[in-house]
């Protein structure tokens, strides 16, 4: 990483004549609203070594665009892809349809759990407890009313 | 949202993720499996996710397509750095041919994400799990190399009259 750094540095992009030149590089990447960037830009106004130096190094970067590669996609492999992708969601079970049946599914198992647990309940100790004692409650009010 | 939209959507990506796919793993084959590889592991990551996705109205959703794709290009990056440490030496060849393929590995990935496909740099720094220092430093030590590609007198004339604003 250091060698091209040092020959971009020998290749008098940067002067030594201002000591921010090192720095303009952060106006083309760097948001408008950062500090740095607000900072830089006030300077480059002033400061015309930084203002050639900028100039360059912006043309330089637009010019090295054409460098880097926008890979276009074989027509087969893109079908392949798109066939893959649709394989993957039905493997997942992503389909709307599987998503609602499931869903149905566990809805009817909440609602069994819940009938499976009042039944007993019902059945339970305390309740027929409960049963037994407003028997005798009734047997009583029947005797003595 | 019908998870079919989503399916589309994911299918429609296919050039731009092919392209960030091939820039990391210059291979046609080992690019277009790592694509694959990517949507699986995302199905499996975001699976809760997705479900709820198809049983919620479209509006509360609707930035969530961004989110996938943001999230698909992490999973590229992240799975295509460890493929690459493998076939490291099968991609010496193109990387020996010098030009963008001759950076490194993440210099590679921040100005591909930075010039294009147009993400901003927040969005480098979630792709890449790195600080906005280091990201910024990457795409600094990338575009110095790129540039020392050029002579440098070519833009003499153009800077001397004042040609960019």
């Amino acid at each position: 990483m250091d060698r091209p750094i040092q020959e971009f540095n020998k290749s008098n992009f940067f002067s030594n004549n201002c000591i921010h030149t090192k720095q303009v590089y952060s106006l083309l990447d760097v948001s408008p609203k950062d500090e740095l960037y607000k900072r830089m830009s006030k300077h480059i106004e002033t400061c015309s070594t930084c203002q050639t130096a900028f100039k360059t190094f912006q043309l330089k970067s637009e010019a090295s665009r054409v460098y880097i590669p926008k890979v276009l996609m074989d027509r087969d492999l893109r079908q392949s892809f798109e066939r893959e992708v649709g394989e993957l969601f039905k493997v997942m079970d992503l389909n709307e349809r599987e998503i609602l049946k499931r869903n149905v599914k566990k809805s009817f198992i909440f609602i069994d759990k819940m009938g499976i647990e009042f039944i007993q309940n019902l059945l339970s100790k305390t309740m027929l407890k409960t049963y037994f004692f407003a028997l005798a409650i009734f047997i009583c009010l029947k005797l003595f009313l | 949202m019908k998870t079919e939209e989503l399916q589309k959507y994911i299918q429609n990506l296919s050039p731009e993720l092919y392209s960030f796919a091939y820039v990391l793993v210059p291979d046609d084959l080992q690019a277009s499996q790592l694509m694959i590889d990517c949507v699986q592991s995302f199905l499996i990551q975001k699976k809760v996710l997705i479900e709820k996705m198809g049983l919620t109205k479209n509006r509360i959703l609707k930035n969530l397509l961004d989110e996938t794709k943001i999230n698909i290009v992490k999973i590229i990056y992240e799975l295509s750095r460890k493929r690459y440490q493998q076939l490291k030496i099968s991609l010496a060849e193109v990387e020996g041919n010098g030009g963008f393929f001759s950076l490194d590995f993440d210099e590679k990935a921040i100005l591909f994400l930075k010039e294009k496909t147009q993400f901003e740099i927040e969005q480098i720094e979630f792709i890449t799990s790195m600080s906005k220092t280091e990201v910024l430093a990457y795409l600094y030590s990338a575009r110095i190399k790129m540039t020392s590609l050029m002579p440098n007198n070519l833009f003499q004339n153009e800077i001397e009259s004042g040609g960019i604003a």
